[in-house]
Parts: C-alpha cells; structure tokens; sequence
C-alpha cells in the first residue's frame, strides 16, 4: 500500500507540473510590427523577429563556431539564471532615429517591466528602463528627442535615447494599453478610463483632459490642421481640437471602435467590431457625416492601411479587404484559411505586410495587386 | 462543443460575475460572492453526496458484504446482481457519490475561465470581454452598461485578480544579494485550505485496513499540492475563489455535522462501529463456503 501511495504521489506531482507548463493562462494579444523599410520588426510573444522585406527569410548572423543563428530578441540564453521569466512582446516596436529599437516587457510574471533598447544589427541591449511598476501592452512612440511610453501602471513615461526618464506622469487608476501620439507640439495620450489626455512633451505637465463616453483602445489620430479623431468602444467617433481639447463633432457608429482612425485628406476611415461582425465607414472629417459605409461578416479591430491608389482593411476572419478611394473594390477579397487579423497592416516599399495569427505564417508580403509575395513562418 | 460550453457555462457565469461586480464594485468580492452563491446552489449535491459516501462506508465494512464479497469472488455476475441488491436495500444509490463531484468540476473550470474573461489584461481578452456581456445588462443597472463596466478594477487587497499573484521581498532580498524572487502567498494559502479542507472532512476510518481512508489520506497530500502547482501560474481569481471555496466547504460539512476536528490536531480518527441494517439471507450456493 505504501508503494501505491508513493506511486500516486508521483503521479500527481507529474500532471501538477503538466497542468502547470501546458495550462499557465497565456497573456494573449494580437502582434505588433513595424519596419525601417528594409527588415520588418515582428513582436510576437516572447520572440521579436526580424525578417528581410525583400524575401521574408529571417535576418541571420554567423555563430562563433560558424552556423547560422536567426537574429531574434531575445537572443537564446546558454543558460537561464534560477527563476528567469522570459520576456512577452506585443506592441509594434519602435525605431529611433540613432537606430535603436524600443520594446516593452507585455509580462506579468515579474516585478521588473523592462522597456529594453535593442540594437537591431546585433539583437544586442543597449539599456533597460524598469522604473514602471506595471507592464507594457502598447508600442512606445518616438519624437525627434524622445521616447514616450504608456505603462501598464497607468503612468506615461519620457525618456532620453539613452534610456534616461526625463520625466513621468499619472494619468489614470488603470493600465494604460493604448500607444501614445505627438504632433511635436503636445504628447496625447488615450485610456481605458474614457479619457484623451495632452501632456507637455518637455515636462510632461497635462494640458488639457476630456473624457469620452466609453473606454478607448485605439490611439487617436492626429491631421496636419490639428484635429483628434478617436473611438471608443461605444462606437462613438470624436473630432478634437488637439490644442485645446474641445469637441468638434461626434459621429455615432454602429459597434465598438478598436483602433486608430486612418487619415487620407478629406476622407476618414475607420472600422467597427458588432459582434463577430464588422462596418466600415469613410467620414468626412471636416463635419463627421458618413460618405460610405460597408457591411463586413468579419469584425474590423486592425486599423485600415492607405496606400496612393487604395484603402485596406483586414478582419478578424482572415480576410483582407482592397477598395479604390472611391469606394468600389479593387481586389476580390483575400482570405488566409482559418486566420484572424488584428493586427493593422504596414506598407513598405510596395508591399502590404499582413500579420495573421492561427495561420500556418506570421507574416506575409502581398503586392498591390494582391498578390502573395512571400509568407515567414518561424522554424 | 466549444460554442455550446461558452454559451452555456461560461458566459452566463461572465455575467453574472459582471452584475455582482456592477452592484458590489469590486471585483474580489464579486468572486467571493460568486462563489458562496455556488456553493450554495450545489449545496444538496454536496449532501447527497456525503450522504452517500457515508452509507458506501458503512455498507462495504459490514459482515453482510465482506461474506457478499468472498462467495461470489468467481462469480462477476452475480456479485454485481448481488451489490446492487444491497446498495437498493440500505437506500444507497452507487452513482451519488460520484454525480455531484462530476457536476462541480465543471462549474470550477467554467468559472476559472469566466474570471479570466471578465477581467481581460489585454485587448484581446477584453474583445472577449465585450462580446460575452448580455445587451440586456444594462436594463438591470446601469452599472452593468458596458462604458460602466470597462475598465474593470481587477485590484484587490495586493493582487491583481487577472494575474498570477506574487509577493516581491525586492528590498530584503536585494539587501541579502539575492535578486527579487515573487512568493506565491495566494498558491501557498490554496494549498494549506485545501489540506484542512480535506483533512477536517476526511470520514473516520473503521480500521487499520480501511482502503478507502488510507486513499483520502493520500489525497490529502495530492491536492492540496496538485491545486498550488495549479494557481502558481493561473490568475489570482482562481485562487481567491478556491480558498473561498475550501473554506466554504468545511462551513457545510459542519453545517452537516460531518467535520472532523480529530484528524486536525493530529488524533488518528477513532475506528467507527459499523451497523447495517439487516438484510434479507444471501441464498445459499451449494459451491460456496462459508469462511
């Protein structure tokens, strides 16, 4: 009987450690991407990979015994120190203009939520910013001086290229999870508290607040003449005066908004998820009025993508969506079987760059004409 | 499956988390509150299922089974004919001890995942979020209306309710040159609950070759520590709602008068005189031998 006991004891102590290593709830998010026109940057996890425009072969560097290693950050531990946690990458990285690249720790499982400076030549760190006492969700955005990035403790942080904080600032009770944007002249920022906060660039000072009727996830929009275009998941859109924050007009729109609005001249697009279905929606931006409205069986959580000739909108049922500006499409839809997309597409060169998850890539090139140029699948 | 489990368990479990937390405004509570009402809500399972546990116990130590048990040992057939016969003449229904525990698991697993659902600790979880909430919450209180419900405040006392939960003794540890490890207070405080949990409902055995106590015995080992391997990488919800759970639990064994304090302070359960009501003489075999 002991040695049964004993037997039972060893069984359990064996699914305890599977249930643990195969069942640990996943921080899951949709990637983030972004590219300096020659290698698109993917965080996708717990690897951020680099991968070449111009094939979709991964960036390799030569190991010190001769083999070929893929240039991923983080590079892989010859030996983990006791109770390592790997970090998790979401948000699209970010690229200085001395070519360094900006990620921000998504996990939870650790104390230190590190914005890690990588130089994408070497995978190498330069430094690590880890005074955030929450994790980072959203990509940091980068001004001509400056990094500003919005924490998981609700506080928005600048910091210098070198990885000093030049200052920061709470702006909520909650995790901030939308990326921050500038004109160069005020830093906004967006909650899930319902509010759009300007903030001083040099001193981090709030200029102004106005608070929304629901939580917004997507960043706002910033035109050239000064205006805010921003959703929430009321699917209400708002106009705002970026200098001062009043309300301009407010257009209601049927589902939540996710993402950021796109901008092209006097047309405003933006996309909704009502349910598992989706609209899309061209908006005068000058009064709010709608000008096209599309009905899509797929939410629309991504932000569309404009291109000189076309407007591109992906869904959360894997398909991607070409219309011409005036409306009318332009490609048959292109459907990734069993993918969904929430990630908002990129433009490099000539290619639309699509990261889908559940497919078997987690990145592919098409042309303008829609046709699939490569696909980059980790080995 | 998946559609029909998510449509029948978990959403409406989202919901009504979401409602007691649209009422209470915090999300611990709402967890804690969730769970004494299902507690309660399975609260004559969990009786018939003591109920039976117990008539099991006192049936299979009884003379009248043990002679059952050794005349038809080479007759399959017979035996079960036979136990099934005496499960129906003391009232026992084999199946109910087992039932309420097949019923309970379900509802903790689609409750982990409800609390996971609710707090949503990035958009896309929150995208889940959004679409489980029912369009007539609002009607109930317009604290259940979506723009009242995002954020959720997933803080509570120290932990964050959708994370895995631990303590950082940075300072202390960093003054002792050792890098900042988190204690996993909340897996530590499930697995001690559930010891005392299983120990204090744990039945008296009726001997020294009771196998069926030495088997609780060992599960007083094995879950408490299969439930800390379990909560150390799940979000803390989870554990609140199996602490609350495990204490509970005991509150309606005692409710029931079945806890037994003995084993707690380390006395070896006293032996139970077993009666069973008589029965009707087995019929004789003429191949069979009495021992």
């Amino acid at each position: 009987m002991k040695f049964n006991r004993m037997l039972l004891l060893v069984f359990a102590g064996l699914i305890s450690v599977l249930l643990t290593a195969c069942g640990a709830a996943p921080l899951a998010n949709w990637p983030g991407m972004t590219s300096d026109g020659k290698n698109v940057y993917l965080s996708n996890g717990q690897v951020v990979y680099t991968v070449k425009v111009s094939d979709g072969t991964e960036l390799t560097t030569t190991a010190t015994d001769g083999s070929s290693v893929s240039m991923r950050f983080p590079p892989k531990l010859d030996s983990a120190p006791l109770f390592y946690v790997a970090p998790t990458f979401y948000g699209a990285p970010a690229l200085t203009p001395d070519g360094q690249m900006i990620l921000g720790d998504a996990s939870t499982l650790t104390n230190v939520h590190s914005i890690y400076s990588v130089d994408p030549a070497t995978d190498s760190t330069k430094w690590t910013f880890a005074e955030a006492k929450g994790n980072w969700i959203a990509g940091a955005v980068v001004s001509t001086d400056a990094i500003y990035a919005a924490a998981g403790d609700g506080k928005v942080y600048a910091i210098d290229f070198k990885g000093k904080k030049l200052w920061d600032v709470n702006v909520s009770d909650h995790a901030l999870w939308t990326s921050p944007v500038t004109d160069g002249k005020l830093v906004y920022v967006a909650t899930l508290a319902h509010d759009v906060i300007a903030l001083d660039p040099t001193t981090g000072e709030q200029r102004w607040k106005k608070t929304l009727d629901n939580a917004i996830i997507g960043a706002p929009a910033i035109s050239a003449d000064g205006m805010l275009y921003v959703g929430t998941l009321s699917g209400n859109l708002y106009a705002i005066n970026a200098a001062e924050g009043s309300q301009v007009w407010l257009t209601q729109l049927q589902g939540g908004i996710w993402s950021t609005p796109a901008l092209d001249g006097d047309t405003l697009y933006v996309g909704t998820s009502n349910g598992t279905a989706g609209k899309f929606y061209a908006i005068n931006p000058a009064d709010g009025k709608l000008l096209r409205t599309i009905d899509d069986t797929g939410a629309i959580v991504a932000s569309p993508l404009i291109t000189k000739d076309q407007v591109i909108y992906v869904t959360e049922e894997g398909h991607i969506n070409f219309f011409h500006k005036d409306g009318s499409r332009s490609i048959p839809v292109i459907s990734i079987e069993n993918a969904k997309i929430y990630t908002t597409p990129i433009l490099v060169g000539d290619l639309i760059l699509i990261a889908p998850m559940n497919a078997p890539f987690i990145l592919a090139a098409y042309n303008q004409t829609g046709v699939q140029q490569w696909t980059f699948a980790p080995k | 499956m998946g559609l029909l489990w998510d449509s029948l368990i978990v959403q409406p479990f989202t919901n009504m988390l979401l409602l007691i937390y649209a009422f209470v405004g915090n999300f611990g509570l709402s967890i804690i509150l969730f769970t004494i009402i299902i507690r309660l809500v399975t609260h004559p399972f969990m009786a018939a299922q003591i109920k039976s546990s117990t008539g099991m116990q006192k049936l299979t130590q009884s003379d009248e089974w043990k002679a059952m048990q050794e005349k038809y040992k080479k007759d399959q057939e017979k035996l079960s004919q036979e136990t099934m016969r005496l499960y129906k003449e003391n009232g026992i229904n084999p199946f109910a001890s087992c039932l309420p525990s097949l019923i309970q698991l379900p509802i903790m697993i689609g409750f982990y995942q409800s609390i996971v659902r609710a707090i949503g600790a990035t958009p896309m979880q929150l995208l889940s979020v959004v679409r489980s909430i029912y369009p007539g919450m609002e009607n109930i209180t317009h604290a259940a209306s979506l723009s009242a419900l995002i954020p959720i405040h997933s803080q509570f006392l120290w932990m964050d309710l959708g994370q895995p939960e631990r303590v950082f003794l940075g300072a202390f540890l960093a003054a002792l040159g050792i890098p900042a490890v988190g204690i996993p207070v909340l897996a530590i405080i499930v697995g001690l609950t559930t010891y005392l949990q299983t120990k204090l409902t744990m039945p008296a055995s009726s001997g020294p070759n009771d196998q069926s106590a030495q088997m609780t015995q060992t599960m007083s080992i094995m879950m408490p520590l299969m439930l800390f391997m379990f909560t150390l990488n799940y979000a803390s919800g989870l554990a609140v709602y199996l602490i609350t759970s495990n204490l509970i639990g005991v509150l309606q064994y005692a409710a029931l008068g079945k806890v037994n304090w003995s084993s707690l302070i380390g006395r070896k359960p006293e032996v139970v005189e077993v009666v069973v009501k008589p029965v009707k003489q087995l019929p004789k075999k003429k191949s069979a031998k009495r021992s």
